[in-house]
This record gives C-alpha cells, structure tokens and sequence, in this order.
C-alpha cells in the first residue's frame, strides 16, 4: 500500500498539463510562454539539454550554437562522408561531443558508393603509421581491424570522441588499448 | 471530391499571438501535435508557444504545397529548392520548428540543405559560417589539430 501512495505522488510533477497522455510525445505547459516538447521517438540523453535551450529562444544570434543538440544531431546525421564529419568534429567541443554520439548506422548516406574508398583509407593508413605516431597515437593493422593506442594520461574525453569519430568513417575501430 | 464545408480546419497560434486556420490536411503533418486535434480536440485554437509567425507561416506553406497532390514533382522540387534560400538564422529556426513539431521531410530537407554547406570547408571555414565562438582550449585545440591531420590523410587516400 506504501508503494502505491508514492506512486500516485508522482502525478504532482505533471500537475495542471492536459496533454501528457498523447502517445506520439509529451507536450508539457510550464508558465505561460514556454513549451517542452519531448518526443517520444528521441532518446533520453539527446533530448535532455532542450529544457534549456528553449529558454534561449530569444536570444536574437544568428548562430547554429542556438540550435539543440538535438538538431545539430539531425544535421550530423546528413552529412556525407567522413571528411566532413572530422571537419565538423574540430568546430568545437559541443559539435564533437555530438558527433561522437551518431552511430554509424544512423548516417543516412548509404555507404555503398564509399566503401571502395575507406577500404583503402586502412590500407593507407596502415601504410602512415609512421606519420601518426608523431601524434603519440598508434595507428596499425591487425588482422584487418584498425587499432589505436592512446597513453592513459593523454586519453581525454576529447581525444576518445576525436577517434569515435574519425574511425566510424572507416568501418570502425577493431581494437582501443590505453 | 468533398466540398470545402465538409474540409476540417485546425487553428494554430504562434509565439507571439498570431492564429493560422490551416485545413487538417496539412496539419496532420505535424506528427507532434496531430493527437491534439484528433482526440475531439478541432476547433479549438493549438498553441506553439516557441514558434515565431513567420517561421510558422513558411512552415505552413512548405506543408501546403505537399499536401498538395496535384503538384508535380518537379515543381515541388523547385519549391523545396527556393523554400531553403534563407538566411542562416531562418533556417535554424525552421528546423527547430520542424523539429518541435516533427515534420519529417522538412527537417530532412534542412538539414541537409545546412549539411551541404558544411560539405569541403575546413573546420574554421564552418566556424566563420555559422558564427560559432571557439570553446575549444589550447590544449583541445591541439586535438583537434590532430584530427585535422587525419582529414588531411583522408583526402591524400582519395587522391
């Protein structure tokens, strides 16, 4: 019975919203001009940071910074090839964090016209290992898997991102030692 | 065909008070507020508090022409073409719209259109595009110099 009172405590978070039962997303009215919308298709992590950015919707900055992350999401996911992705991946911290999230199968380019290409991205990159070695990465060829090695003190969040993204565009990466 | 009385309307209201009464057949495109005026709710006025008017008036005519089934898909493809020659903070907004209220093709059609100017520029290119400041550390941005190596590396290997 304990179980159950808590449980109907719960409805106090939602009080005085109509629209909580729609079953496409979550439309929440908090105070007179600002909306919450939650779909329900998202997930979690990317959709957190909108409570926030909604709040900024004045802000008069013709900058893609205003945009959620969960658009930036939905732009990454157009972009064409792994160029690109590295390109936007050193803009800033937040557009590499995002990147990084972007699986590569959510990328909606098909991979085909590319794969001949990022077949000899590893070959070559096997080939450069003296090259990025210099970087204290270790970039070499294992039974076909591409593997890197990073120095624990030098394996950041920005660093591990930087590879997330970097070697999805090359079918992925086989092996991390740190 | 049906007449025009037997037409459902839907009455949408932007940020800042304007009311827009659109047909239910272009409004059922609004994945995310189509429960809100199929559960008996048509008639009564649907608030978009975070959308301006103007974005909400461009968001409605994108959605018009391709509710439209008369069009042809090469006129609709000249619309698309035009509807995407905004400027940046335009397009921002549309796609925040698009995806508030979950338009699909309109969210895969900026995107994209933003995507491709992405498309050959180098990281500072991108960051004086779209008038980013640089978060980055002098420590971060020595890893992003080495990512930037790497797209180097890419672009020898397509040579």
């Amino acid at each position: 019975m304990h179980a159950l009172v808590n449980y109907s405590g719960d409805d106090d978070f939602y009080n005085g919203s109509p629209f909580c039962s729609g079953d496409s997303g979550i439309l929440l009215s908090i105070g007179s001009h600002v909306d919450i919308y939650c779909p329900a298709r998202k997930r979690a992590r990317i959709s957190g940071p909108l409570v926030v950015e909604w709040s900024v919707y004045e802000d008069k900055r013709q900058s893609i910074d205003r945009l959620p992350d969960e658009c930036l999401f939905e732009i990454f996911r157009h972009l064409p090839g792994g160029r690109e992705r590295s390109a936007s991946a050193c803009v800033s911290k937040r557009w590499l964090t995002v990147l990084s999230g972007v699986r590569s199968a959510e990328f909606y380019r098909s991979k085909a016209p590319q794969e001949q290409p990022d077949d000899m991205n590893v070959d070559l990159a096997s080939n450069n290992t003296e090259s990025i070695s210099a970087d204290e990465d270790l970039e070499v060829e294992c039974n076909g898997y591409l593997t890197r090695c990073v120095e624990r003190k030098k394996a950041t969040d920005v660093r591990l991102a930087a590879i997330a993204v970097c070697t999805s565009s090359r079918g992925g990466l086989g092996k991390l030692s740190i | 065909m049906s007449s025009t009385e037997a037409k459902k309307m839907v009455v949408l209201k932007s940020f800042d008070g304007v009311t827009f009464e659109v047909e239910e057949s272009v409004a059922v495109q609004f994945e995310s507020i189509r429960h809100m005026f199929e559960d008996n709710l048509a008639g009564s006025v649907i608030p978009l508090s975070n959308i301006k008017s103007e974005i909400l008036s461009k968001v409605i005519d994108y959605c018009k022409r391709h509710a439209d089934d008369t069009t042809d898909e090469e006129d609709l493809k000249a619309f698309d073409a035009d509807f995407v020659k905004v400027e940046h903070g335009t397009l921002f907004d549309i796609i925040r719209a698009a995806n508030y209220l979950n338009i699909k093709s309109l969210l895969d059609l900026t995107c994209q259109t933003v995507a491709d100017m992405i498309k050959g520029k180098t990281p500072a290119e991108i960051r004086e595009l779209f008038n980013i400041s640089d978060e980055f550390t002098p420590e971060e941005e020595e890893e992003a110099s080495i990512i930037t190596r790497f797209i180097y590396m890419d672009r020898y290997a397509d040579c």
